[in-house]
């Protein structure tokens, strides 16, 4: 938290506001101090501490979310400059060396309903994640034992692919993915390809081939390549689309001739 | 994620069916729109090669002779190998880039974003380029609304002769309307053309890069980087050879008197037509001769050379 008293510099916030789920967005300014280590839920924050405008009005805080502060829970994404990042690790510094002089502007993300100001609601990711089946089957009613074994080498494909943490940059950043489609876009993907990996996720993988190449599958992939350069865990996004679209090649074919 | 939240959930509309009929059908349309696009550059390319050869009038004037004597397949040639996969690559094109895509190339302006958004914008210039192609250059285009309708306005529209291939295609290009090659709608004409020649070549390279993810061939970063660079110099080589085509017809093109359409005692569909009739190829070579500037004697020697009677 950062004292007023302490700093000597501020920078003017421009926050993106929206009452309830279906009414209009507004813009509000805020004059916020800084330090040099500032990032913006810590702007955020101090806002919350005193919500008041830059032409002095008392409004009610702005709504956010913001849980591990380090990058690995994804729940503080939000579009800021004009980019989707993590409000946690986007360091103010940074900002006003990418925009020198300019304020910060802050949106909730434009691909998912918003619920109040900064907060949406992701649940479709949850929702696409089921229809694929991102699991793999455990014990039942009786113990099944050990696993089948991963070699270092799956285990070193697999790892980075597991590192998703369903924050959605990869789908605001998306021209294909829109609010009113049915894309499921390359968080799907690549989680597909991480189970259809999984010696107990592969028992599934052709059922997941058949949503993959059903509706907003992997047919409605643009090739923008997005995804993979904002993913704030370097996922190999893209390959993950390869993957999957090799997949449906091979599923495809064997479909047509043996299903 | 805001799974607590669900309740509020304003996308809980209905819950679309991915393993749907209609899905599947969708795949399939997007794999044949590939390969359809891959049919049709490969024309493209053979297209733009041929064309190169206007640099020299005789010589393109060999090439065309030998498509057209095709004769009556090269219709049956022309729909399936050409306007068919044109037909299927449009219609599911003008589908995917309108169905609902948020271009966003200005806030995302990475590399692979902007071929993505340009790939759709040239997708659409070569469909006004396409249009006015066919129309004023194919025989199935104005030529063909002439010749059943014998509308006047179209009587001095210049279209390509087959016969006179290179002052045709010179006087289509550079100075459809009127001989004053500044004139405003004739220098349009040449923009034009060579908007259309650029945008097909990116076109086509950059789809030979996106069809490749698309079918599983390149999987990983390095590969599509590869295979990218291999895209780079194809669209190089067939930009070069697009813009010596181009040139060759515009700003290295010199007009040459055609004879009057109907000069030659054959109705214009005769003329243009992929059927030769033995007197008007007779008269092949001096005609020619007459259309490109150069002695009846060199033509008909040349026509000797690939073959045809003389």
């Amino acid at each position: 938290m950062i004292s007023p008293a302490e700093s000597t510099k501020s920078i003017r916030l421009e926050i993106l506001r929206q009452d309830t789920p279906s009414s209009q967005g507004y813009w509000q300014t805020f004059d916020v101090p800084i330090t040099p280590a500032s990032n913006v839920t810590s702007l955020l924050r101090t806002i919350s501490g005193r919500p008041v405008t830059s032409d002095g009005r008392n409004v009610a805080p702005p709504a956010y979310e913001a849980s591990c502060l380090e990058e690995v829970c994804g729940s503080c994404t939000m579009v800021i400059n004009g980019r989707v990042r993590q409000a946690c690790s986007t360091l103010v510094r940074r900002l006003m060396a990418e925009s020198p002089g300019s304020p910060i502007t802050i949106e909730p993300m434009t691909k998912f309903p918003v619920i109040r100001d900064l907060i949406v609601d992701r649940s479709r990711m949850f929702e696409n994640l089921k229809r694929i089946k991102a699991w793999i089957p455990i014990d039942g009613s009786f113990n099944l034992g050990a696993g089948p074994k991963i070699t270092p080498e799956q285990q070193h494909t697999m790892y980075p692919l597991s590192r998703c943490m369903s924050c959605g940059s990869c789908l605001e950043a998306c021209p294909q993915f829109t609010r009113d489609n049915h894309f499921l876009g390359a968080q799907i993907f690549s989680m597909a390809r991480y189970y259809n990996m999984h010696p107990n996720g592969k028992p599934d993988a052709d059922a997941r081939m058949e949503v993959l190449m059903g509706d907003g599958g992997i047919t409605d992939c643009g090739n923008s390549q997005n995804c993979v350069r904002v993913c704030p865990k370097d996922i190999p996004l893209t390959e993950s689309i390869g993957v999957i679209g090799r997949s449906a090649t091979v599923y495809s074919i064997k479909k047509f001739f043996s299903k | 994620m805001t799974s607590a939240m669900e309740g509020t959930s304003a996308n809980a509309s209905v819950a679309p069916d991915y393993s749907s009929r209609r899905g599947q059908i969708h795949f399939w349309l997007r794999r044949i729109h590939s390969l359809a696009g891959l049919a049709f550059g490969g024309f493209v390319a053979v297209h733009l090669m041929i064309n190169a050869t206007g640099i020299n009038g005789v010589m393109y004037q060999q090439e065309v002779n030998k498509i057209h004597d095709l004769g009556p397949n090269l219709a049956f040639v022309e729909f399936t190998f050409i306007f068919l996969p044109l037909l299927i690559h449009v219609l599911y094109g003008l589908y995917a880039t309108g169905a609902g895509a948020r271009w966003n190339a200005v806030h995302y302006n990475y590399g692979g974003n902007v071929r993505y958004t340009l790939q759709r914008v040239t997708g659409l210039i070569l469909l006004v380029f396409l249009a006015y192609h066919l129309a004023t250059l194919h025989r199935w285009g104005l030529a063909l609304i002439y010749d059943l309708t014998h509308w006047r306005a179209l009587s001095s529209f210049p279209w390509f002769r087959p016969h006179f291939a290179y002052a045709s295609t010179v006087d289509a290009i550079k100075t459809p309307y009127g001989k004053n090659p500044w004139f405003w709608a004739n220098i349009i004409s040449v923009v034009l053309y060579l908007l259309g020649v650029w945008a097909a070549v990116f076109h086509m390279a950059n789809g030979l890069w996106t069809a490749a993810i698309a079918w599983g061939l390149t999987v990983t970063a390095s590969a599509q980087k590869r295979w990218g660079n291999v895209c780079l110099a194809v669209g190089i080589v067939f930009a070069i050879v697009g813009t010596i085509a181009w040139a060759s017809f515009t700003i290295l093109g010199h007009p040459a008197p055609l004879p009057p359409r109907h000069a030659h005692g054959h109705g214009t569909m005769v003329e243009r037509g992929p059927v030769y009739s033995a007197p008007l190829r007779r008269a092949i070579p001096q005609l020619s001769a007459y259309s490109y500037g150069i002695s009846a004697r060199t033509a008909i020697e040349t026509a000797g050379a690939a073959g045809r009677p003389v």
